[in-house]
């Protein structure tokens, strides 16, 4: 009795890490395929998208060195995000025209239950972005996801982004992480 | 061009036809000129006095491509000292920020106070038998420290005018943002760094000079800010507003009314602006400054200023085609806290490294750059010749030369012609001659 309730929770678990991981995967799709409409509709209503500002700090700071609170690349809620999304599908957006090419590479994937049925998950990314004829960059970093349960997927209740840059080495984040 | 000789510079720069050779954007020793006798000699914006507020806090910046440690003194006084050991020339503060009681070098362990006095040299007896004098190897450091209404500026040289001097009419401009309210400005949170390939030239001379290009190059951040379901047909950016321009180099464009601040900064901040805090700013600054709506500033060099953005960034000419960003939010001290966080992030959703507007400047910014690698793109000179080149006169509420309208080039001509006088000139009072000279003639326009 006792080996089959084990056997069932480290199925649960397995089922719980290949569904998170299938959900990241079938977003990263919808980022590189530039279909942001679907991707937002992945966030909750309710969402905080936000993407703090490194800082290189003495050793002993370290804990202190992942956002400057009051300033951050993205602090936004769906609204704000909605705005990202209408501005890149626009078609004037000069900057991703012609299109950049983007590669969402996610990776390092681990959730937990949290109490009330949402997900702690976390994962780390490498984006790879093409855009004109030679300008490549790479943007690597972790995200910290509340994943609220959805039918038989999920939606984005909070990401925080952790990019792993305090100098962003790029024009421009028009990227969505 | 690697012999660039000053006549040289004085032919592809001609501000009274309004020409402007694409060599001064890609030429490795005009630029080398510029480290030397530009961010050498002018006052530039280190950074708000809010990033250092306690002594022993460090700010580690850059001054033209030299790196500068700005630190906070015990008497709350500034010095900015070259982030440099003068035994062997190491990296003295790796840190962006911090606090510190001592700057200790990592590769033989010399030390200096936040003054910059050497304090202590390890093994001094041993290594030194026959005595060595400290006092002589203290920290180079900027000759001039200064801070304007909570901005902190520093320059190389000793000869040059003061700060206040050195700003001439740009500072009663600049109170319209620092001055404004009572309680004066505060930091909200740190630093924003991105790079872009382009010159810093091309990055400056946008803030000092263009209010026209938002309406083309921000076309899709408009759209996606105004409300849903909006008629756009009618929408029509300001054209009620000033360009003013300086013998300092330094200039801005003004706009007094329009819809740019209801849409990057949302309707409660700009109703705390235009509405809440209107009466109190007519009576601290006059009106003419409180109906100051948005505002693009360019203190030259790379000192820039975004007014109703509440916006600070400096361009860092870290070599001839790159430039890095740095900005940062300043609000209010005595709003309400939800209007000070919400006009910081709604600023940096407009001009952050991700901003809805930023990101269409960058590419255009590198775009430019780009198109200046090939011999024939850097042979034909770039048309700066907008605007009124006739001296209207003063203007009844705006000090300094300004235009009655916000789209000109002008100001662009101002900061080019400040460029080369400062390029040219062996001294400041040359300088001066020089600048007097052209607006005796009318030749600033």
């Amino acid at each position: 009795m006792s080996a089959l309730q084990d056997t069932r929770t480290a199925l649960d678990a397995l089922m719980l890490q290949h569904r998170v991981e299938q959900f990241y995967y079938a977003e990263a799709a919808l980022i590189d395929g530039r279909d942001f409409m679907a991707w937002l509709n992945l966030f909750t209503d309710d969402t905080r998208y936000l993407v703090p500002i490194h800082r290189n700090t003495a050793v002993n700071e370290f804990s202190d060195s992942l956002g400057d609170a009051g300033l951050a690349h993205f602090d936004d809620d769906k609204s704000v995000l909605q705005r990202r999304v209408i501005r890149m599908a626009s078609g004037r957006a000069w900057a991703e025209d012609p299109p950049s090419i983007q590669r969402h590479l996610i990776t390092n994937v681990q959730a937990r239950q949290l109490e009330g049925g949402e997900l702690d998950a976390r994962s780390c990314f490498q984006v790879h972005r093409y855009r004109l004829d030679r300008e490549v960059e790479v943007f690597t970093g972790a995200r910290v996801d509340v994943l609220r349960p959805d039918g038989e997927s999920f939606r984005i209740a909070s990401r925080t982004v952790y990019l792993d840059h305090a100098t962003v080495l790029a024009n421009n984040l028009n990227v969505f992480f | 061009m690697s012999d660039m000789r000053f006549g040289d510079v004085r032919s592809l720069c001609d501000m009274n036809e309004g020409v402007l050779s694409p060599l001064v954007f890609t030429d490795e020793a005009i630029y080398q000129l510029e480290l030397d006798r530009i961010f050498g000699r002018a006052w530039v914006l280190l950074c708000p006095a809010g990033q250092i507020p306690a002594p022993g806090d460090f700010f580690n910046t850059y001054v033209g491509a030299d790196r500068v440690i700005v630190v906070r003194q015990k008497d709350g006084s500034v010095k900015a000292l070259l982030n440099q050991c003068r035994h062997r020339g190491n990296e003295l503060i790796r840190q962006d920020s911090g606090n510190v009681k001592a700057i200790t070098c990592t590769y033989h362990g010399w030390s200096w106070d936040t003054a910059g006095s050497l304090r202590s040299v390890p093994y001094e007896d041993i290594v030194f038998p026959e005595g060595f004098d400290k006092s002589a190897w203290g920290c180079v450091q900027m000759a001039q420290v200064d801070t304007y209404k909570g901005l902190v500026f520093g320059t190389w040289d000793p000869s040059a005018p003061t700060l206040i001097d050195y700003l001439g009419d740009a500072a009663w401009y600049l109170d319209t943002p620092l001055d404004r309210f009572e309680g004066g400005m505060e930091l909200m949170g740190g630093v924003n760094k991105w790079i872009v390939k382009a010159n810093w030239k091309i990055i400056a001379e946008q803030f000092v000079n263009d209010m026209l290009h938002p309406e083309m190059t921000h076309i899709s951040a408009l759209i996606a800010s105004v409300p849903p379901g909006a008629d756009m047909s009618n929408m029509q950016l300001p054209v009620t507003g000033r360009q003013f321009t300086s013998p300092q180099g330094h200039g801005m464009g003004l706009w007094t009314d329009g819809p740019i601040l209801d849409l990057t900064l949302g309707e409660r901040v700009k109703h705390y602006l235009v509405d809440d805090s209107y009466a109190a700013a007519v009576a601290r600054v006059g009106k003419a400054r409180a109906d100051v709506q948005a505002a693009h500033m360019t203190l030259f060099p790379t000192g820039v200023v975004l007014f109703g953005f509440n916006h600070i960034r400096v361009i860092h000419p870290v070599s001839v085609d790159e430039s890095e960003i740095w900005t940062w939010q300043l609000s209010p001290a005595a709003a309400p806290p939800e209007v000070k966080q919400l006009w910081a992030k709604n600023s940096q959703r407009a001009f952050g490294a991700g901003g809805l507007f930023e990101t269409e400047d960058s590419a255009v910014w590198s775009g430019i750059q780009r198109t200046m690698k090939g011999a024939i793109g850097r042979r034909h000179p770039f048309a700066v010749q907008m605007g009124d080149r006739v001296n209207r006169g003063p203007d009844p509420d705006y000090p300094g030369r300004v235009t009655q309208r916000a789209y000109s080039e002008v100001a662009a001509r101002g900061f080019y012609h400040r460029w080369l006088e400062m390029l040219t000139s062996e001294n400041w009072r040359e300088m001066d001659r020089a600048a007097q000279a052209r607006y005796a003639e009318g030749g600033h326009q």
